[in-house]
């Protein structure tokens, strides 16, 4: 028998005062500042800002580069996943607590640590220059790199969560009857992983819209080139609020659109 | 020469399972035993889930053998039908029965045609299309025995085909499965917990016990003078263990009274009624016994009302020495 709705939860008494009260603190802290950023921003302000060039290149960053971080994540994450999940190989826990690091790591510290790896003059970054002549800092490539770096975390822990739940069961029955892993891969641990797979880029998506910090360590604050939403409303903070506050109500509404569309489908509380 | 199709394994993992084994094809061998007895590592053993474990060798070809690496699953020709949840719930019944000739290599076409062919052999033809979540569990189980046939298995192995299905559901699909298991060249390897698979549907029966065999023989043989507790009562016969000898009766041949019994001291135990069930037109009296063992008794209706069997009673079992049949368990 299934267990009853907690909407039916009265027939066990009253949720505790003790329960209540800090619920709806919590409740309240969570939804004033969106409210206010709603009411107080001038509306009117909102299409003619929506048609300076300022604004146009951020927008185009920002979409440009969080769909690139997905993709990156797509590309690369999953086989990651996959390789915790289903691989047992020494050495596998110790993996798989480096690679959640930048999960903990503040943001700007994960620019300073991009900086020493990919820098002018850093481990990677120093001889790239000197084969090719190209530096990756203060380009667009350096805000996807940035991104992708924050992003990556949330994504491979969610699909790893995702290839363990759907269980190594189904693998050993494809194996019986015949199928390599790579076969097994594409057509039976893959689909079967695929809603977490989905909350995985919408999470890699949103960590990446919202990305500020290594960004801007790493790839600098240039309009039309690496300045993405949230850099240009922390420049525009420091001139004109009014405008900082329209363009962040912008990426609200962008971030709940999208968070609508995905919770219809993927994000079901169960 | 024809190839032979039989089957031959030696597993050595200690401490979970060391048995021997070797049938003829077309044989099929039911698996009994316990909980944790290791009937499904036995399984796993063959499949080659559990890596090396000794020797396995199908249909002339060698496995898995102490000291060279063992064969990959894949690399395995079984046929493997767990219980529970094992079709795969994003695909439709027909590409669930497809899969198999389609990773050896075959054609989407000729996939679909070998399969569509299983399922109608299983009478499930028209299920093609549906996903496994639409499927009654009757129907989930047949589909999942067709993608193990279609497989062209070397060997067959089918962990509890039929549990947790209805009762009339089973019994149908059981009689399904043995004419399937007829026409089926190979080796089957069969594990049960109902001694009705066990005797419908196996040439042989396989006990296993605590990790190793328990006894091995014909089915009538083994339903007759079992070796184990756990097949007496698979079985529904009453035995009694005394050091190398064994002696075991039908429960129809106990008698029950209230006072003691006059008459052969050896065979009589006093106890308490521990639970009274249907069986068939009688009653089932199950008995603990003040010696030890628990007993099992068949009475009429009408005898259970007259001595007022209920649990807790206090009984006396009494068997005539002629209804009791005396063995020896083998030297272990």
């Amino acid at each position: 028998m299934r267990a009853a709705p907690a909407r039916s939860a009265p027939a066990l008494g009253r949720p505790p005062v003790l329960l209540l009260v800090p619920a709806a603190l919590a409740a309240v802290f969570l939804v004033v500042p969106l409210v206010a950023l709603v009411v107080d921003t001038p509306w009117s302000d909102l299409w003619p800002l929506l048609g300076t060039q300022e604004v146009r290149d951020a927008l185009r960053i920002s979409a440009l580069t969080s769909a690139a971080t997905v993709g990156i994540c797509v590309v690369v994450g999953t086989p990651l996943a996959w390789l915790l999940a289903r691989v047992d190989f020494p050495g596998r826990s110790v993996l798989r607590a480096l690679v959640v690091v930048p999960l903990v790591l503040p943001p700007v510290v994960a620019g300073v640590a991009l900086a020493s790896a990919l820098g002018r003059n850093g481990l990677i970054g120093g001889t790239v220059r000197d084969l090719t002549g190209v530096t990756i800092p203060f380009t667009l490539t350096a805000v996807v790199i940035a991104h992708a770096f924050v992003a990556m975390p949330f994504f491979v822990l969610a699909v790893e969560g995702a290839f363990r739940s759907t269980g190594a069961g189904y693998d050993a029955v494809a194996a019986t009857l015949g199928a390599g892993r790579w076969t097994t891969f594409r057509r039976v641990t893959l689909p079967l992983a695929l809603p977490g797979l989905l909350a995985g880029c919408a999470l890699a998506w949103a960590r990446s819209l919202g990305e500020f910090g290594a960004t801007i360590t790493f790839a600098g604050n240039f309009p039309g080139t690496t300045q993405t939403m949230p850099s240009l409303i922390y420049t525009e903070l420091q001139g004109d609020v009014a405008v900082a506050r329209t363009l962040s109500l912008i990426l609200l509404l962008v971030s709940v659109l999208v968070l609508g569309a995905m919770r219809e489908r993927w994000l079901r509380v169960p | 020469m024809t190839r032979h199709l039989g089957l031959r394994v030696d597993v050595d993992l200690p401490g979970r399972l060391t048995a021997q084994l070797a049938a003829e094809p077309g044989e099929v061998v039911a698996v009994l035993g316990p909980n944790g007895a290791g009937k499904s590592t036995l399984l796993h053993a063959v499949a080659g889930l559990l890596g090396d474990v000794g020797t396995v060798v199908v249909a002339g070809e060698t496995w898995s053998a102490p000291g060279s690496p063992a064969r990959l699953v894949r690399e395995r020709r079984v046929g493997l039908a767990f219980q529970g949840q094992q079709l795969f719930p994003h695909l439709t019944a027909l590409r669930n029965v497809a899969f198999g000739p389609r990773s050896r290599g075959a054609s989407a076409r000729e996939s679909y045609a070998v399969a569509q062919d299983w399922l109608d052999r299983f009478g499930v033809g028209e299920l093609g299309g549906r996903r496994p979540h639409q499927l009654s569990g009757g129907q989930a189980q047949r589909v999942a025995l067709a993608r193990a046939l279609a497989a062209e298995p070397a060997v067959l192995l089918l962990d509890e085909p039929f549990s947790g299905l209805d009762v009339g559901v089973a019994t149908e699909l059981r009689l399904e499965l043995a004419e399937h298991l007829r026409a089926f060249a190979g080796v089957t390897l069969l594990v049960t917990h109902d001694a009705l698979d066990a005797f419908a549907l196996a040439t042989r029966v396989l006990v296993l016990d605590d990790g190793s065999v328990a006894q091995e023989g014909a089915p009538d043989d083994v339903a007759a003078r079992p070796l184990t507790e756990h097949v007496a009562r698979l079985v529904g016969l009453n035995v009694l263990r005394d050091g190398a000898r064994l002696r075991a009766f039908r429960p129809s041949a106990v008698g029950i009274s209230l006072g003691e019994p006059a008459g052969s001291a050896r065979l009589r135990w006093s106890g308490r009624v521990s639970s009274v069930s249907r069986h068939g037109d009688a009653l089932r009296v199950q008995v603990a016994t003040e010696a030890g063992p628990s007993l099992i008794a068949d009475v009429t209706p009408d005898a259970a009302v007259e001595l007022a069997l209920a649990p807790g009673r206090e009984v006396w079992l009494a068997v005539k020495a002629t209804a009791v049949d005396e063995y020896g368990a083998p030297v272990a």
